[in-house]
């Protein structure tokens, strides 16, 4: 059954899945706000509702009203936790799909963190023109955007534009 | 006969600014911005919202006019831009352009392509003026009363916005609009709080104690998980409509026969664009429904009616000045778009809301000058590059996409040279990705991010003053609309559900 049908079936049992983990983050902001509250109450002069967990507090309650009411609406379409066994759930991990988010997301990271000024618990420096060229040549290679040759020389033109334009005429501190 | 006064001036320093704005340099940046503009609009998955607010951290060197110029220039730009693409190949290049599809498409299927971009873009042109002159006689007189707002209006106006944008922006699941708004709300919180200074959310992350900034997070949301779609995306060939005229355009009758139509397709716009959070999109839809049960022709809406252009068109230009009067005058975006001019705005020093126009009694007309400018732009290059967009849509997403995602990267750098801001967005682009998948929208959550400190601190402020009395909070007249505004809507949706 291909992806495109899942997706209406799939989103219910996510939605049962993503109204359950909201719930529980809800009560920890509860919690959290309590416990901020109390602490600023007892070193300064707030009270309850000017204390700074209040409107924190107000939002935990109402998130989880809403994530109950979400849970519920999507339990009742069907959707259940079960679905979510492994078998499943190694359906999507193994898809096309998930491994061309997976890419995007990892020539992302590459490019905002690990070849950002330098490389994480390294000194080794990356100027930003040749991690601004490694990440289109990347992208565009690894998604087959066109030619070897074509990707090159995209890269290389809007790398250059943009150290220029960016960089020197609008007076950005590249790293 | 103040507001009288107040007018007269508005209006001589609106004539003063257009003649000022005749410069080299900023007729430069609003054609640049505009090209930019559309650009943007034309390419299905960006918008107008990620555009400023990519743009918004490079303006920071500008002058303020000349940031507003380049803003404004890809906000009027981009919200027109949509309409070529929604003609020519039956996709909206922005949500506002939605609505165009019904009828734009079938006419350039009849060979009428190039009469549709120029019913689109005199419709563009007419809306974008009409909303200008709105802003300009309704912004002052919105300021007046904006003054005597006190801390529950203002609450009680952020969560009202927060609800109707939840609401529409991702019908028949309402439930899931709010999550996001509070979600958003939420992260606006995070950081030092205004009236104790308590740190709130931090987790020991020193970075975080000056809060999340909404504008990296508009590309967190809406620009991250657009690029992701596009390149896993398989790529169609997608045949574009031939632009070439067939036909004679019957203009002057089309506009004739409408006149009184067209105001009030403008004035739909307008109303819905001000409506905070709304925006163009449902202005578009709006005025669709109210040409297709209004004209003579409206049983032929959907095969190819000029009219099912121009109103769609008129509405959504329209609400750019819609959008900007709350902006400006309570600190409310009336839009997505007007959200990033608010982070704009900030950056530059200038705080929205209802003293503005005390602390900058000019940045009422000198916006109404620019946007004026923008209108003129907009029926000049509408003309000159719409062949151009052509070229434009037929590159492949595959090659674009990285290209904007360096741009986008560089956008939220450039806002405050932060980089924990890019692991920020990256961190919150797998959150904005995860909740698209699941039809969460990031319109309400944007919202709520803006609005949240805003709604925290009039709303323990209301508290304060009060005594804890919860009734302080709709004791007044305007408070207690508002707040049967908010009821009504929760249980509108509630039943519709």
């Amino acid at each position: 059954m291909s992806e495109k049908n899942n997706k209406p079936e799939a989103i219910k049992h996510w939605d049962v899945l993503f109204s359950l983990i909201l719930f529980i983050s809800s009560l920890a902001l509860i919690v959290y706000s309590i416990k901020i509250s109390l602490e600023a109450m007892q070193k300064t002069d707030a009270v309850f509702y000017t204390a700074p967990g209040f409107s924190t507090f107000v939002i935990g309650i109402v998130l989880s009203v809403l994530s109950i009411s979400q849970g519920i609406i999507a339990w009742k379409k069907g959707g259940n936790l079960r679905w979510l066994a492994l078998s499943n759930l190694k359906k999507i991990y193994l898809s096309r799909q998930f491994l061309d988010t997976f890419l995007v997301f990892l020539y992302l990271c590459l490019y905002m963190w690990v070849f950002w000024e330098t490389i994480p618990f390294t000194h080794i420096r990356v100027p930003f023109w040749l991690s601004t060229f490694l990440f289109l040549f990347g992208m565009m290679k690894t998604f087959r955007a066109t030619t070897t040759k074509r990707i090159l020389s995209i890269s290389i033109v809007t790398t250059a534009v943009v150290q220029v334009a960016f960089g020197y005429l609008m007076g950005i501190p590249l790293p | 006969m103040e507001f009288l006064t107040l007018l007269s001036e508005t209006i001589k320093s609106f004539g003063a600014f257009t003649i000022s704005l005749i410069t080299l340099q900023n007729l430069l940046l609003m054609f640049g911005s505009m090209v930019v503009g559309i650009t943007f609009g034309v390419l299905p998955g960006l918008s107008a919202t990620v555009g400023i607010a990519m743009f918004t951290g490079l303006t920071y060197s500008l002058q303020l006019d000349s940031a507003l110029i380049v803003l404004m220039g890809v906000y009027i730009g981009a919200i027109y831009g949509g309409s070529i693409t929604a003609i020519l190949i039956n996709i909206p290049g922005t949500g506002s352009a939605a609505a165009t599809c019904l009828d734009g498409y079938p006419l350039a299927l009849k060979g009428e392509s190039g009469n549709a971009n120029t019913v689109a873009r005199v419709a563009s042109v007419i809306g974008t003026f009409f909303g200008m002159v709105i802003f300009l006689f309704f912004t002052p007189l919105m300021t007046k009363i904006a003054l005597q707002f006190t801390s529950p209006e203002f609450f009680w106006l952020a969560i009202f916005g927060i609800l109707i944008c939840g609401a529409i922006s991702t019908p028949g699941q309402a439930i899931k609009g709010w999550i996001a708004g509070f979600i958003g709300i939420l992260m606006a919180m995070v950081g030092m709080e205004d009236i104790q200074g308590w740190e709130r959310l931090t987790f020991g992350i020193k970075d975080l104690i000056t809060g999340i900034p909404f504008v990296p997070m508009t590309i967190a949301f809406f620009g991250i998980p657009q690029i992701v779609k596009s390149m896993k995306g398989n790529e169609e060939v997608i045949p574009i409509a031939d632009m070439d005229a067939k036909k004679r355009l019957p203009l002057g009758r089309i506009i004739k026969e409408n006149f009184f139509r067209i105001l009030r397709w403008g004035f739909i716009g307008v109303g819905i664009g001000a409506v905070p959070g709304v925006g163009e999109n449902i202005a578009a839809w709006v005025a669709y429904g109210d040409a297709k049960r209004t004209c003579k022709n409206g049983k032929d809406f959907g095969t190819g009616v000029y009219e099912g252009v121009m109103a769609p068109e008129t509405a959504n230009n329209a609400a750019i000045g819609g959008a900007i009067i709350p902006l400006i005058s309570l600190g409310i975006p009336g839009s997505p778009p007007a959200a990033m001019l608010l982070g704009a705005l900030t950056l530059h020093g200038i705080r929205p809301g209802p003293m503005l126009s005390v602390e900058h009694p000019t940045i009422i007309p000198q916006l109404g000058a620019i946007i004026l400018w923008g209108t003129i732009f907009l029926f000049v290059l509408g003309i000159l590059i719409t062949r151009l967009m052509v070229k434009v849509l037929k590159v492949s997403q595959k090659i674009l996409i990285p290209i904007i995602a360096v741009l986008c990267v560089i956008g939220v750098y450039s806002y405050n040279l932060n980089p924990f801001h890019l692991a920020l967005v990256f961190v919150c682009g797998i959150l904005g990705y995860l909740l698209d998948k699941m039809n969460y929208s990031s319109a309400p959550l944007i919202l709520g991010l803006i609005l949240g400190n805003m709604a925290d601190a009039f709303f323990r402020r209301a508290l304060y003053i009060s005594h804890g009395n919860i009734l302080s909070l709709v004791n007044r007249p305007l408070s207690f609309l508002f707040f049967l505004a908010c009821v009504l809507t929760i249980v509108q949706k509630i039943r519709k559900a």
